[in-house]
């Protein structure tokens, strides 16, 4: 076969539709049904994650409409479980849509090409609050435009921080849509409600949540406090479907508690809190987690004075969790360290650079790892001693032999 | 099935060439071979015989600035970059399959083993014991290289370092004299690498006869790759008549790929245009601000920190200030085509006084390399009323949302 036609096959190949998983955590059965109803066709696969945390749910509505049904429970927030819904997802591309969110048409009618896009990463899509009424969206500062990263590929730079009201961790390449979702918070709860989401957020362990949203988020859940808010009328191409959203919600009795039938989904899989946390970035680890094997790779044993070289060793992860790498911000921060020792074990350099592991380790597995060293400033002889840093945390404190190293003089022949 | 192309850019011998390829033909969805202008377009036979397409590209100055246009030859789903002295170890290349078909992988760092002083030892200490990314996913939205003499590719993670590399034999086929001469050529290009990094190292790579810092140490090839870098060093044979015309690409068309390349004048045309309707901050408050960027020119730019670096950039003009302040630049967070145009979000700090106030925007070029502002272009000013602070805002960092502009 010529390279000519080798080639318009995998062009072909290329232009063919790539697939889309729409994915959605909810509290709320019926409300995500009617959300996710909207994007069906546009859906390869639908997965959703339903919260059980308050009790049984009635998942009847989803059943028809999910390709993958879970119950999982959840905590305060919901981030903790956005890693492991991602990791759900099979195809080429991901939406997240919230129970609340209705898509616009602009966004509805660019999927299609948005996904077929080979040189971007991720879409940030504005999202309009709707207020006080489903014509209408605040058009202000801080809840315009509000750009969420909802529309991912679904490849390995994916990562959740999973801190409340994280988004995903931004990877560029990205765009910035303008055609993007509405956001019904303000017409689904009245203001008592609101006011108290809004307490329940602030009381979220400051170390799991996005502090510096917080004094965004009375203005937020709470536009009545700003009675000169502006507002515009919602595109007239977006309120049918906003309409038809509401009036399903009216006729599945949005408004009122949901008591129906509580009945287990035939079709849902119960997932344990403790895999959908396993993936969780802002998760606490347990001891058994902080166990490595560190060897050395590398057989030269000298370096010269100040100079900063790669030294390579194998890692190996021999605890029980499973480690994050491939990124230098991906919690938790498992970093290879060393110290520098005099050969009587004195230390002379307490905290060497940090390198991060190039890829995840998964309990019993090892990679390589370049890690980043600067000699000591002054010639003579050192160990090496390399070791992995949970950093603000730990140090593992690996039973691995220190290296004995001659650092040289610069400029001055090597003995 | 995954596909792999196997590019190289090379003057090298055709028949070493050949040999080199033949080793990775197994494997090797695709052969691309670019020969520079130097050798004989009349015979290039032994090269045909090994490429699936081969090129001619006209040689100026570096051949790494050919680098970026040969990757858009590229068709397989991944690219193996190897040079025409250059061995893979054959375990490497039983194991390429299986490292091409990871769906959670996005870049293989190789270890260079510079043979020497012979073909079965190796120098496996500093300086020469380094790692490149050689084996990257051919993905416009992760495939990227600058086109510098000696530059890796930009890396993208999750990425392995694998175990298994290249063998260099630059020191075993170019005598002393040669080898200076690369130095000398290296060290000369001063357009189009950071020639501090360079220097300190790139004397010793290539003449560790002459190098009193590390003592050279060799360690034993394993024997299982000695057979495939005798077979390599031992191809030889006259360079064969060329059987078809080899099209040469001009150095202006690998310039219209090398990044760093000087832009025309009529690459700098822009708009910059408020976004919100009407921005209202408040007096020192900390926030996201949007606004949208066209691309009025003839050339693409490539956004992030990437070469033609073209940023957005902003400062405030206020009543009070005598002396504005400096400018605060944000990068754009993906390619924009001519004609296209994108949303860039922008962390701004407001004044610490009320008033009405003047916000500066501006595109600007500038040089990755050096951080010096080439051209500063589409200059306009957006009046803000910025209001008296408020208690409950004030001096907010603003919400997640206001990571991704300056992250970009």
């Amino acid at each position: 076969m010529g390279w000519e036609v080798v080639n318009t096959l995998r062009q072909l190949v290329r232009l063919a539709p790539v697939s889309l998983s729409i994915c959605c955590v909810t509290a709320n059965p019926s409300r995500a049904a009617t959300a996710l109803s909207i994007l069906r066709e546009v859906a390869d696969e639908i997965v959703v994650a339903v919260d059980v945390s308050g009790g049984e749910q009635d998942l009847t509505p989803l059943e028809a409409l999910a390709d993958q049904l879970f119950e999982i429970e959840l905590g305060t927030f919901p981030e903790p479980a956005m890693a492991w819904l991602h990791a759900r997802c099979s195809a080429e591309w991901i939406l997240r849509i919230d129970d609340d969110e209705v898509p616009g048409a602009r966004l509805l009618g660019a999927l299609p090409e948005l996904t077929k896009a080979r040189d971007v990463a991720q879409y940030w899509l504005a999202r309009r609050w709707l207020y006080p009424d489903a014509g209408h969206w605040l058009t202000q500062w801080p809840w315009f435009p509000d750009f969420q990263g909802r529309l991912v590929r679904n490849d390995a730079r994916l990562w959740f921080p999973g801190m409340c009201h994280s988004s995903v961790t931004f990877t560029p390449p990205a765009r910035y849509l303008d055609g993007g979702i509405y956001h019904l918070a303000h017409l689904l709860c009245n203001r008592a409600e609101r006011e108290r989401k809004v307490e329940r957020y602030l009381k979220v362990d400051p170390a799991l949540r996005e502090t510096g949203a917080d004094a965004h988020l009375p203005t937020y859940y709470v536009p009545e406090r700003t009675p000169d808010a502006e507002l515009a009328a919602v595109d007239p191409r977006d309120r049918d479907v906003i309409g038809a959203f509401v009036d399903r919600l009216d006729r599945a009795g949005e408004t009122l508690p949901n008591q129906r039938s509580l009945r287990r989904a035939s079709r849902a899989q119960r997932v344990p809190r403790s895999e959908v946390q396993a993936r969780w970035a802002a998760r606490t680890l347990e001891d058994t987690a902080y166990r490595a094997q560190i060897l050395p790779v590398d057989v030269h044993r000298q370096l010269v004075a100040d100079d900063h070289r790669p030294f390579r060793v194998r890692v190996r992860n021999e605890g029980t969790e499973w480690w994050p790498g491939g990124g230098e911000e991906r919690r938790p921060l498992i970093r290879l360290a060393y110290q520098w020792l005099t050969p009587q074990g004195a230390l002379v350099e307490s905290e060497g650079h940090r390198t991060a592991l190039p890829h995840p380790l998964a309990p019993g597995e090892s990679c390589l790892v370049a890690m980043n060293v600067t000699a000591p400033p002054i010639a003579g002889r050192y160990m090496l001693a390399p070791d992995l840093v949970h950093e603000h945390v730990r140090w593992f404190q690996c039973e691995s032999t220190p290296l004995e190293m001659l650092v040289s003089a610069p400029g001055s022949p090597s003995p | 099935m995954t596909t792999l192309s196997v590019c190289c850019l090379t003057r090298d011998p055709g028949a070493r060439v050949a040999a080199i390829m033949r080793q990775l033909r197994p494997i090797a969805d695709e052969i691309v071979i670019a020969v520079d202008s130097r050798l004989d377009p009349q015979r290039l036979g032994r090269y045909a015989e090994v490429a699936d397409r081969l090129l001619r590209y006209e040689f100026v100055d570096s051949s790494l600035q050919a680098a970026p246009w040969i990757f858009k030859q590229c068709t397989g789903e991944w690219i193996l970059q190897i040079d025409g002295d250059e061995v893979l170890g054959p375990s490497l290349i039983r194991q390429l399959p299986e490292l091409v078909a990871a769906r959670d992988m996005f870049q293989y760092s190789l270890p260079c083993r510079w043979l020497y002083p012979d073909a079965e030892r190796y120098l496996a200490q500093p300086p020469w014991h380094f790692s490149a990314t050689r084996l990257v996913r051919n993905d416009p939205s992760m495939l990227w290289h600058g086109g510098l003499s000696h530059g890796p590719f930009e890396p993208v993670f999750p990425s392995v370092h694998l175990s298994e590399g290249i063998y260099h034999l630059s020191l075993l086929v170019n005598d002393v004299a040669y080898r200076e001469a690369k130095v000398a050529h290296y060290l000369s290009i001063a357009s189009n690498h950071d020639r501090e990094v360079l220097k300190t190292d790139v004397t010793a790579f290539y003449v560790p006869e002459l190098d009193e810092r590390f003592g050279v140490a060799p360690v034993p090839v394993p024997h299982g790759d000695r057979a495939a870098i005798k077979e390599v060093l031992s191809a030889s044979g006259e360079e064969l008549p060329s059987s078809e015309e080899v099209p040469l690409c001009s150095w202006s068309e690998i310039q219209r790929a090398w990044p760093r390349r000087t832009l025309a004048k009529e690459a700098y045309q822009g708009k910059i245009e408020a976004f919100e309707r009407t921005p209202r901050l408040r007096a020192g408050e900390r926030r996201q601000l949007t606004v949208r960027v066209t691309n009025a020119g003839s050339e693409h730019w490539p956004g992030l920190d990437r070469d033609p670096w073209i940023k957005l950039a902003h400062r405030w003009l206020t009543p009070q200030c005598a002396t504005p302040a400096g400018w605060v630049d944000t990068c754009l967070p993906a390619s924009l085509a001519p004609g296209a145009d994108a949303l860039v979000p922008m962390t701004i700090e407001a004044p610490p006084s009320a008033g009405r106030h003047s916000l500066k925007l501006a595109l600007l070029h500038e040089d990755a390399l050096r951080a010096n502002v080439i051209r500063r272009f589409a200059e306009t000013s957006l009046p803000i009323d910025v209001e008296p602070q408020d208690d409950a805002a004030a001096h907010s960092s603003g919400s997640s949302d206001l990571e991704p502009a300056n992250r970009a």
